[in-house]
């Protein structure tokens, strides 16, 4: 039981960060590998002005924080080589690394405490939840059924969904792509933001939790299939069960995390190179 | 991917060649002091490094984002070898190298199935398998710390220097040997058109497969070299970072051509040295860097490589 709602809430808070990347991917069919990076400075903003501001500003201000760093990736930098995408991972990979020197710059290395924006735990059929772990449940369900409402009822979200099924098409009826394509990214990087926001009180902050970020989000996109946001959603429970398996039944399993999670990318893309909900292609 | 856009290979000249090999070979005469000659080795190894990257990629075409696995893979294999089963190092080096190549065979296998894209991201994540292993089996890959403790090479720098530069000769004779034969051919047919080459009789899959265990092979013996010239390895050997540091290697020098990834290791490794002090911001600089060389000069910065080809989408 312990370990059903360790994992149901872990899939809900990866759930944020997996969406927001697919969303991203399947927009704009680029490879944003800086995301795990929006992931991370959400985390660090929150982590500097939750005292000054309180948590809740502080939680909205990182959010536009990273909102704005990943429109000024997009619009300056990645927008230029989205017909390359590998030109786009070679350089979304090391402005990654690069931001991730920089927090290291500033904030040193060692591990940081974020306190939770709620604080206890509750006993739910005899296992103890951290508050936080509900409340990140709570916030990414809302988030989610947000992130659905947008996309199925509004303009925009249709357009958005032009964008993923047609691109050329889309164009033709007079969708700006460049500029959906940034509002996407924004969407994408605050979705990343939340999640960490939520996800980094329960585990720690380093200036390397980028890459399990971005890990999440891959694990995501090729278990799901690109550009597919349920997939993506639906990916995210696999992986959680199996993380929480692993690091409870292997001793001091917490080593594997990373491993998991490319275990399962590479058995999906051997056995079904274009994800379980993904539209086979010559990718 | 610009590996696709090279219209046709730039050819090394042989005066080129053998003027860097000339310069190289008298460096501990005009090597100002041994710390020039230590960077010089580190510059040599990384450069084998990237000729292996550079086979796989700018010859073959076959992305991989997990360098890293083969030459931090290769650092600990040589290193276990010689602390633990007592092999000397140059026994070390060689099996070391060879289950590099061993590795790389068998990672083939599921890279065939993917290609682009999805290539790109299932090499990025091999490393971390293995950074999984080494935290995990703490007693004997030391976690963090990494292992140290184990023998190096000769004692003299020199003697060191000179090993290393018969690595690096025989890395580009190698690399030119294969470009110029037939094989060369066929890796760049694949390349350049995956199934045209298939449908003329070329057996892809055995290409591919068989590239990949050489680059692993020669990237293995380069990280087993740079683990046993610097006497103490960590994981970082293994981490996202080195495997970007050879793809800016290769890019800063021009893909697909011999010397360019020479060159490139020379640049990026002399600068690691220099900016030593201001260690944090490495990386800042180089990802600018490269960022302004993808926009302005996608070729690679050397004057002599041709103008890359009209884009192709996709």
């Amino acid at each position: 039981m312990d370990i059903f709602i360790f994992a149901l809430t872990l899939s809900l808070m990866y759930g944020l960060i997996a969406a927001g990347f697919a969303l991203i991917l399947g927009t704009s069919r680029i490879f944003d590998l800086c995301f795990g990076s929006y992931y991370m400075v959400g985390a660090y903003s929150y982590f500097l002005c939750h005292d000054t501001v309180g948590k809740i500003p502080g939680l909205f201000l990182s959010i536009c924080i990273a909102c704005i760093l990943a429109w000024l990736i997009h619009r300056f930098i990645l927008y230029k080589f989205r017909e390359t995408p590998i030109v786009v991972m070679v350089v979304s990979t090391s402005l990654a690394i690069a931001i991730s020197e920089g927090i290291m710059f500033f904030f040193g290395s060692e591990y940081m405490y974020v306190p939770p924006l709620w604080d206890g735990s509750l006993d739910v059929f005899g296992a103890s939840i951290a508050h936080q772990r509900l409340l990140a449940s709570v916030v990414s369900i809302s988030a989610l059924s947000l992130l659905w409402f947008y996309l199925n009822k509004t303009k925009q979200g249709l357009a958005i969904r032009a964008l993923i099924q047609h691109p050329e098409v889309a164009e033709l009826v007079g969708i700006r792509p460049r500029r959906m394509h940034l509002t996407v990214a924004c969407i994408g990087a605050g979705l990343a933001a939340l999640g960490s926001i939520m996800v980094v009180p329960v585990f720690t902050l380093t200036p390397h939790i980028w890459l399990d970020a971005i890990l999440l989000a891959f694990a995501g996109v090729v278990v799901g299939g690109m550009g597919s946001v349920g997939g993506a959603l639906l990916a995210m429970v696999v992986i959680a069960f199996s993380e929480t398996l692993v690091s409870f039944l292997i001793p001091e399993g917490g080593f594997f995390r990373q491993a998991v999670y490319v275990i399962i990318m590479v058995i999906v893309l051997l056995v079904r190179p274009y994800g379980f909900f993904g539209k086979k292609e010559g990718g | 991917m610009p590996v696709a856009h090279l219209k046709e290979v730039p050819k090394d000249s042989r005066i080129q060649l053998l003027a860097i090999l000339t310069v190289l070979a008298a460096a501990p005469l005009w090597a100002p002091n041994l710390w020039f000659v230590r960077i010089l080795i580190i510059a040599n190894v990384f450069a084998v490094y990237a000729l292996s990257w550079n086979l796989l990629v700018g010859y073959t075409g076959q992305i991989s984002f997990g360098h890293a696995f083969f030459f931090g893979g290769g650092a600990y294999a040589s290193v276990v070898l010689n602390k633990y089963l007592g092999l000397p190092v140059p026994l070390a080096m060689t099996a070391s190298a060879l289950i590099c190549g061993l590795a790389g065979f068998l990672l083939g296998y599921p890279c065939l199935r993917v290609r682009g894209v999805y290539l790109a991201l299932m090499t990025w994540a091999f490393p971390l398998i293995l950074i999984g292993f080494v935290m995990y089996f703490g007693a004997i890959f030391g976690r963090e710390m990494g292992i140290s403790g184990y023998d190096g090479l000769s004692s003299s720098y020199v003697a060191n220097y000179y090993a290393s530069l018969v690595l690096i000769v025989s890395a580009v004779a190698l690399e030119i040997a294969i470009v110029q034969s037939r094989y060369g051919l066929i890796i760049r047919g694949i390349r350049d058109n995956e199934i045209l080459a298939e449908s003329v009789g070329v057996h892809v899959s055995k290409f591919k497969i068989m590239m990949f265990a050489l680059s692993g092979l020669i990237a293995g013996i380069s990280g087993a070299f740079y683990a046993h010239f610097l006497k103490s390895i960590t994981p970082e050997l293994l981490a996202v970072d080195m495997s970007i540091l050879v793809i800016i290697m290769v890019i800063v020098g021009g893909l697909g051509s011999a010397i360019g990834p020479v060159m490139g290791a020379f640049i990026v490794t002399f600068l690691n040295s220099y900016l030593l002090y201001i260690n944090e911001l490495r990386m800042m600089i180089y990802a600018l860097a490269l960022i302004v060389i993808l926009f302005l000069r996608p070729q690679g910065l050397l004057p002599w490589t041709p103008k890359i080809g009209a884009r192709r989408s996709g």
